[in-house]
């Protein structure tokens, strides 16, 4: 039921956040409308974050119900939340070609997703390499949880400690309200896009283990 | 404007290149 309605409500918000994003969001001072590719940079990276967590989640309640569904869960979620870290990096790239000059500055951000990205692609090698079905889903939520204690660490501390080109560390965002709407917008769509695809990957999964 | 179509085709091609991923393994349970 609810994911019924979430799949009607995708569209109604995606498709006018969209459209407001990149034509009529407000024009930024310094860099004019190429500011714009944040309403595609910072979903990308906080539906990596979630996914993460969620992640997290499957992997305890797992641990502690031992019910193979949490892990499905648990294993879908970082393959996904995989997928957007390497987005979120890529369209982090293009946009800081185009603000800061240069594609790859190692930049706090841009070095903590690095490791991201290779914590959470080992999630899955270490995951498949374990060949006793009893055994995988539990080393892979524990590793899940030792993965995760560093995620608020890169991508929330060490950002802001440390010198960075990213707005938050030089003084301030600069968003504007119309700003704010358009990247609430895309945000919940992008949220609700997550929860589909999930869903999705999970049903799969599913179907494919009661077939065995 | 480039980048913004730049990043915003680049998310889109991600989402789909993961529905087609989800589309293989459905295809390979049949």
């Amino acid at each position: 039921m609810i994911l019924s309605i979430m799949r009607i409500m995708t569209p109604i918000v995606i498709i006018p956040s969209l459209f407001y994003c990149i034509l009529y969001s407000p024009v930024e001072k310094v860099i004019g409308i190429t500011y714009r590719s944040i309403f595609f940079h910072i979903p990308s990276a906080w539906i990596a974050v979630v996914a993460f967590a969620v992640s997290l989640v499957g992997s305890i309640l797992f641990l502690t119900k031992n019910d193979l569904k949490y892990d499905r869960f648990a294993h879908r979620s970082v393959e996904i939340g995989l997928l957007f870290s390497i987005i979120a990096t890529l369209t982090g790239s293009v946009f800081a070609y185009y603000t800061w000059g240069s594609a790859w500055n190692w930049d706090p951000r841009e070095t903590s997703i690095i490791i991201l990205i290779i914590m959470y692609a080992a999630y899955l090698l270490l995951r498949n390499s374990i060949s006793k079905p009893k055994l995988r889903p539990r080393i892979a939520a524990v590793y899940s949880i030792i993965a995760f204690l560093t995620v608020p660490f890169l991508v929330f501390i060490l950002p802001r400690v440390t010198s960075s080109l990213h707005p938050e560390s030089i003084g301030g965002g600069g968003l504007t309200g119309g700003m704010w709407i358009g990247l609430a917008g895309m945000l919940i769509g992008f949220t609700l896009i997550f929860i589909l695809l999930l869903d999705l990957a999970v049903r799969i999964d599913k179907g494919m283990e009661e077939k065995l | 404007m480039n980048a913004v179509l730049i990043t915003s085709i680049t998310l889109f091609a991600g989402v789909f290149v993961y529905l087609v991923i989800l589309n293989i393994r459905l295809n390979k349970r049949r």
